[in-house]
């Protein structure tokens, strides 16, 4: 496997995940300005105090991009947790099933992967009001189709291999298979599709803040303080432009990661020409 | 007559490292001869270079002549004029060599009314016909099916169709029997032998088994690691090997048919 | 049409209707699973028994579960989908007329997103690295990390307040007898969505295209004596189409839901909006009606994309949707 100091992509997206890691923790007890602090003045333009300025409220638009990052990674960690536990569970058993099993998740899982994400989210939400923890619960099991595919199809093909023939004989469990030779196999493209759906809760999780269906305040996510700044883009673009600018940057971010992680991963199946 | 000279052919990567070097063979006209060599050895980079299909990172020098023409340094329009007519690759994978969302019909008959003139009111009988040539029973349901529905061996002898359909001068067969059965792989063997007798072809037969090259072929020339090792008749090859690789070849080779033999004949024998 | 294409259609039919009733009874279910009842909204605290039973009554949910599922199914059947419980005015028809913003806005962001990847990612997937084939690459991974409606806000931004070519936002209040009107309040809209999707997209096309300029049957038609160009056009595209064409059922499906989302920016009275307000109304009626009507459309376009992918490429067995990776 290649090492990690040539891998720029790994190491870039490390970096910058890191760095969202580190504004999230210490937005948990220090931000430049508390979020009911409201001294600021109106839409005041970005100053040394207040360095991205501030909001219709007098609050400090840089604490509250602070305090967008710590949701962002918030829930994109977490749904993405609840994604692999639920989608993965689904996926490994689906992966052993066979003959008429076999087709029935086949057929239930490609329909669920094409219902959108985020209409299963507003569903949820509609159904247990719009809080964070709805959010994250939502935005989990909307992803947890793509973790069970992805799972489907990887113990699918470790099953056919040789070696798990090989191991059957030798009179291991099935558990115990799974355990020994299944999950070590498919954990790495676990990872990368993790790394990458991290990113996919993030925006779906913009998306519902943006629409009035994410965490109420003081949770604000970036999606929210865009769906406020609505309002005031034409006298203070920059509301608009910075947690837009975060987010991207946040999805960016865990995409290298992922694709880091890929490339680390493939280095050995490359084929000489 | 040597209607193909190839001399100090070299294949390199872009970062400089030569992966073919200092190859030369001659071929004349209704000549057999066996490229020998193991995976990796360079030998499909070799047919690949003559018919300038190397895939776009790597670059060929030297100099490949087909009857007067250098053919590294024709345009590619002059080149497609040469493809196909002149010189034409049977490839070894025909699962991916052949295009899967066509039926087979339709890609035989592409290179038939091409070169053959054949025209479309014609096309399905001189499908059928040339499926036949091949051998292939039931031409016709071979005829509409698509590549991943016929057998291995019925895809092989389609993509030799294809190739025999553009009456080349010159066939290469790049490790055909390869990733067939033995049985099969026999009949495709005696097939292509007959084909090129029938048609006065010269071939040249890629493999890495010097027991399939010594049934088509009259002389081999060995390669390992980019470079000929060794050059003879079949026989000189087999009886009296120079370089250590070419031995070992022949000795892993003739130990395994001895064992077959012994077996055969009831002769006891030690399992070394 | 053949018979194998007759059967795939047939058994691709039989499991769209089931995963759709599936879906039926998951909305449904999934709506109730909330404490308290849809009623709860419609009557003051501390009311007397007779006004909450009066309430329930007139929800339908002082029935027993049951029968509430049943009436709605065959409601939504006979596409009545009930009165909202906020104005009390029949939802259907409020469906239909958002329908004529969300369809067109949807359609035509999706085609044009899918006419102009098809350039892009072909070349994006050349290897020289002119500045072009750089930007092109940018713009694709660039182009799925974007949330659509921030796209929408900075081009409200530029194109709206800032240039004032556009309008910011709305749509003609009498619909489409302004067409001027609402397609000017349209191109907006539609060009952030097909932005983004068209960032996406384009990824797919550079893939496909990869994998056919490496492919060994475009080596074969070569050999054969075909030139790269003709190679490239018999052989090529068909096979180049074919991943491309198994991942369009849940692109429009994306493309939907983006437009679904950015309707919130540009004020558009369509489907999305009504489902927002609806969920934030608590009016269920309208929720389940939006919902039903959104699942039909994705799941109708699905079965659209896996009849088309079928139809060119006659490996795929019986059951599968496609690959998508």
């Amino acid at each position: 496997m290649r090492p990690i100091s040539r891998n720029s992509k790994l190491l870039s997206g490390s970096i910058l995940v890191a760095f969202f890691f580190f504004v999230a923790i210490i937005s948990l007890t220090w931000t430049p300005f508390k979020l009911d602090d409201m001294s600021g003045g109106r839409l005041s333009s970005p100053s040394w105090r207040h360095f991205l300025g501030t909001d219709t409220l007098g609050r400090d638009q840089l604490s509250r991009v602070m305090i967008g990052a710590r949701i962002a990674i918030e829930v994109g960690f977490l749904a993405v947790l609840i994604g692999i536990l639920v989608g993965g569970s689904i996926g490994i058993i689906a992966g052993f099933a066979r003959g008429k099993w076999d087709d029935l998740f086949t057929s239930f899982l490609d329909t669920l992967i094409a219902f959108p994400t985020l209409l299963l989210a507003m569903l949820i939400i509609a159904a247990r009001g719009s809080s964070l923890f709805s959010g994250i619960l939502a935005i989990g099991l909307g992803i947890s189709s793509v973790f069970a595919r992805v799972t489907r199809l990887l113990v699918k093909s470790v099953l056919s291999r040789d070696f798990i023939t090989a191991a059957r004989v030798s009179g291991t469990t099935w558990p115990r298979i799974t355990l020994i030779h299944v999950i070590p196999n498919i954990w790495p493209t676990l990872l990368v599709t993790s790394a990458l759906q991290i990113g996919v809760a993030g925006l779906a999780e913009a998306s519902l803040s943006f629409l009035g269906l994410g965490a109420p305040p003081p949770n604000d996510s970036w999606g929210s303080l865009l769906q406020q700044a609505q309002n005031t883009v034409y006298s203070a673009p920059l509301s608009a432009i910075v947690p837009g600018l975060c987010l991207v940057l946040f999805v960016i971010s865990v995409n290298l990661l992922a694709d880091g992680i890929r490339f680390h991963f493939d280095q050995n199946s490359r084929v000489a020409p | 007559m040597n209607i193909l000279n190839i001399q100090a052919l070299r294949i390199s990567s872009e970062a400089g490292v030569d992966l073919v070097s200092r190859v030369d063979l001659e071929l004349s006209a209704g000549a057999r001869l066996g490229i020998l060599g193991e995976s990796g050895s360079g030998k499909s980079l070799t047919a690949l270079a003559i018919t300038r299909l190397l895939p776009p990172a790597l670059y060929s020098s030297g100099s490949i002549n087909l009857r007067g023409t250098e053919l590294l340094n024709v345009s590619e329009k002059e080149m497609c004029k040469i493809r196909g007519s002149k010189i034409a690759i049977v490839f070894q994978d025909p699962l991916t060599s052949l295009d899967p969302l066509m039926k087979i019909g339709k890609q035989l008959s592409l290179p038939l009314s091409r070169y053959q003139g054949v025209k479309r009111s014609g096309l399905r009988v001189a499908v059928e016909a040339a499926l036949n040539e091949v051998k292939i029973t039931d031409p016709k349901r071979v005829a509409h099916s698509y590549p991943h529905e016929i057998s291995g061996g019925e895809r092989q002898r389609v993509a030799l169709a294809m190739a025999l359909a553009c009456q080349p001068e010159i066939l290469i067969a790049d490790e055909i029997t390869t990733s067939l059965d033995v049985s099969i792989a026999a009949e495709v063997l005696e097939l292509l032998d007959l084909l090129v007798r029938t048609r006065n072809m010269s071939l040249i037969f890629i493999s890495h088994d010097i027991a399939t090259v010594s049934q088509v072929a009259d002389d081999a020339i060995v390669m390992q690691a980019g470079v000929i090792v060794e050059r003879g008749t079949i026989a000189e090859l087999i009886r009296n090997p120079q370089d250590p690789y070419t031995k070992k070849l022949v000795r892993s080779a003739l130990n395994l048919e001895t064992v077959l033999l012994n077996i055969a004949q009831g002769t006891p024998h030690d399992f070394l | 049409m053949n018979k194998s294409l007759v059967r795939y259609l047939i058994r691709r039919f039989l499991i769209l209707c089931a995963t759709f009733c599936t879906s039926l009874v998951a909305i449904f279910v999934l709506l109730r699973l909330v404490p308290g009842d849809p009623s709860d909204s419609l009557i003051p605290i501390g009311a007397t028994p007779d006004q909450i039973l009066a309430a329930k009554h007139l929800v339908g949910t002082d029935k027993p579960l049951f029968f509430q599922f049943t009436h709605w199914v065959t409601q939504t059947a006979s596409l009545h989908f009930g009165n909202s419980l906020t104005s009390g005015s029949p939802i259907a028809p409020e469906i239909f007329a958002r329908l004529q913003i969300t369809i067109p806005l949807t359609v035509s962001a999706f085609l044009i997103a899918l006419t102009l990847s098809i350039p892009t990612g072909i070349i994006a997937a050349r290897k020289s690295s002119t500045w072009y084939v750089k930007f092109l690459n940018y713009f694709s991974q660039l182009g799925i990390a974007i949330p659509v409606f921030w796209v929408g806000l900075i081009s409200v931004y530029l194109f709206a307040l800032k240039l004032n070519l556009l309008p910011a936002g709305g749509f003609p209040a009498t619909s489409w007898h302004d067409p001027v009107g609402a397609i000017k309040s349209l191109i907006l809209p539609v060009l952030t969505v097909s932005f983004v999707m068209g960032a996406s997209l384009t990824r797919y096309v550079k893939s496909a295209t990869l994998d056919v300029l490496n492919s060994d049957f475009l080596r074969t038609s070569r050999s054969l004596g075909y030139s790269f160009g003709k190679s490239m056009w018999r052989h090529g595209i068909r096979n180049g189409a074919a991943p491309v064409i198994s991942v369009l059922g849940i692109e429009f499906a994306t493309t939907f839901v983006g437009a679904v989302v950015v309707e919130t920016v540009f004020a558009l009275p369509g489907l999305g909006s009504l489902l927002v307000k609806g969920i934030q109304e608590h009016d269920y009626p309208t929720v389940q009606g939006v919902l039903f009507v959104s699942t039909l459309i994705v799941m109708i376009s699905g079965f659209v994309a896996d009849i088309l992918q079928k139809w060119l490429d006659p490996r795929l067995n019986k059951y599968s949707q496609g690959s998508v990776t």
